[in-house]
């Protein structure tokens, strides 16, 4: 995951760095042994809980954020719990499962399914920019980011690159 | 000076250490007692560390101001000290732990002179549980006991659940002169200790929070089979009653608060959704014997940056600090003495005082220098029970 920085630590605000699990400021050790654990952890946990991504924060030209966010939220926590339930499916898309924008409730919303459509919308230009991040941020970490890491990353950037 | 404050040896051993290193003038152990506590507010109130609010709008509220170059944790200026650096990782900044310990040494020694040195003994977790670690903070701040009272259980009932046991985390917490360039906060995971000098702010000196709950607890989960991560949990329970739990990492400031204390839309609302806030921040988890991963929030309140918290943005936020509250670098309105924040609502205060202390006119504030020109500093916090 990237993130801008924020004022919650001193030193300059808005700027993208890579940000795994929230974690970079608070993991009390080696972040590719960070990674190995939470890879181990995930073959003791007989059932794990499903991991989603989330950006609540898409611009658009403006620099204004699209989706209202604060207690809206909570129709994109619907659709997940749904999705945890089996009840919805999803779209496949080369950076995962996204939802269909159909199944994103609007009730009360002052936005359409065409909205929804585009704050889901996956830019392949731009996942490949940051996949080159990725890797930049997997050689600083160093020689402990575990293989599984890497082939994921590889995988992804093949299938961003089709 | 009587250093055997808790009758557990191992404590008092290292108590009587850090006495010699920091030389107090006296020693006082926190028991988590609310006459203790408002005794040490009234301390506070005189010497002008923190300043009481209205009484009627925002009981038992108080506001404090840190130094205008301590308003944010110091990334570049916060340690791992593991005996490889290799252990620490090209992320975290390293420091050799003899080398820092030496180091620190001259920053504390009597650091403490003419202060009382406070004992803080807390737990992260409700005391008891299986998921609970204990710790003892020594500080020199009544602002630091005050916040730790708030965010974690802190009381003689620690003290008997430690029992005689060595199981606990040490921190060392000393203002000494608040100078940036001498501020340092460190960990040592292969000794259970964080030490903090030279800051008076948040999650530099409130050493349960991200120093233990987050990098001491996540080297320990690596090492004891359990998580420790920067996540909110938030409870649903759907109209038949069935209830589920999620948890998200979201980074500092990127509104983990506001998710965890969501109100629904209507339309979720009168079909009979709850949704409630277990934590806001830290998220312990473990393996339960049903295979399924269980967490807690070790804290017990809420830290959370006040700018941009209003009755839209987190109504239960905003509630839960109108009372027994703790607000650190907001805006002080001396009209009605009560406090305000960028974003709390449309009337900034005519007759104010901003975050460093100055003569405040809202009309000067300027979006492109948030820090020179709010009232509140983007950083500025509330500090909140979660029982309220």
């Amino acid at each position: 995951m990237a993130s801008e920085t924020t004022a919650a630590a001193a030193g300059a605000v808005g700027v993208v760095r890579r940000d795994p699990m929230a974690m970079r400021p608070f993991v009390g050790y080696d972040m590719g042994d960070y990674w190995a654990h939470w890879l181990n952890m995930g073959k003791v946990i007989k059932n794990a809980p499903k991991i989603f991504h989330v950006n609540w924060f898409r611009t658009d030209d403006e620099g204004h954020f699209i989706w209202p966010g604060f207690g809206d939220n909570m129709r994109v926590l619907m659709w997940i719990l749904a999705r945890c339930e089996g009840k919805v499916d999803a779209v496949e898309t080369p950076i995962g499962y996204v939802p269909n924008a159909e199944d994103i409730n609007v009730e009360g919303l002052d936005i359409d399914t065409a909205t929804i459509k585009e704050l889901l919308s996956v830019d392949m230009d731009l996942w490949l920019e940051d996949c080159k991040a990725i890797r930049e941020f997997y050689a600083q970490v160093g020689d402990r980011v575990p293989a599984e890491l890497y082939a994921e990353l590889e995988a992804l950037e093949e299938r961003l690159a089709k | 000076m009587n250093t055997n404050v808790t009758k557990n040896k191992f404590v008092d051993a290292w108590i009587a250490e850090m006495v010699e290193l920091v030389k107090p003038e006296n020693i006082v152990l926190i028991d988590g007692s609310n006459e203790q506590a408002e005794a040490l507010r009234a301390e506070a109130c005189s010497t002008g560390e923190i300043i009481k609010l209205n009484e009627r709008e925002l009981p038992n509220c108080y506001l404090h101001r840190t130094a205008i170059n301590d308003v944010a944790r110091v990334e570049n200026r916060t340690f791992i000290c593991t005996s490889k650096k290799e252990d620490a990782g090209n992320i975290n900044n390293w420091m050799d732990p003899k080398e820092c310990y030496a180091k620190l040494s001259k920053l504390y020694d009597g650091s403490y002179k003419g202060r009382t040195m406070y004992v803080i003994p807390y737990s992260m977790s409700v005391v008891g549980s299986p998921f609970a670690k204990y710790g003892i903070e020594l500080t020199d701040s009544i602002y630091v006991v005050l916040n730790m009272l708030i965010m974690t259980r802190v009381g003689l009932n620690v003290l008997e659940a430690l029992g005689d046991s060595a199981d606990f985390i040490k921190g060392l917490h000393a203002r000494a002169d608040i100078c940036e360039e001498q501020r340092y906060i460190c960990h040592f995971p292969e000794d259970n200790t964080i030490w903090s000098v030279n800051s008076g702010y948040g999650g530099n000196v409130l050493l349960g929070k991200k120093c233990f709950a987050l990098r001491i607890a996540s080297y320990l989960g690596r090492k004891e089979g359990w998580m420790a991560e920067h996540m909110l949990i938030l409870g649903v329970e759907s109209p038949d009653g069935d209830v589920k739990y999620i948890s998200a990492a979201f980074p500092s400031a990127c509104c983990k608060t506001n998710l965890a204390m969501l109100i629904p839309p209507e339309l979720y609302r009168k079909q009979g959704y709850k949704v409630w806030c277990v934590g806001d921040d830290i998220a312990w988890l473990r393996v339960g014997e049903d295979g399924r991963l269980w967490a807690v929030n070790p804290e017990n309140g809420f830290f959370g940056v006040a700018p941009g918290t209003n009755e839209h943005s987190n109504p239960n936020a905003l509630h839960t600090a109108m009372k027994d509250c703790i607000f650190t670098n907001v805006c002080h309105d001396l009209d009605n003495n009560t406090v305000w924040w960028e974003g709390l609502n449309d009337n900034p205060p005519a007759n104010a005082l901003n975050w460093k202390g100055e003569k405040w006119d809202y009309k000067t504030y300027d979006k492109k220098d948030k820090v020179n020109t709010s009232g509140a500093h983007p950083n500025s916090r509330f500090t909140a029970l979660a029982a309220n």
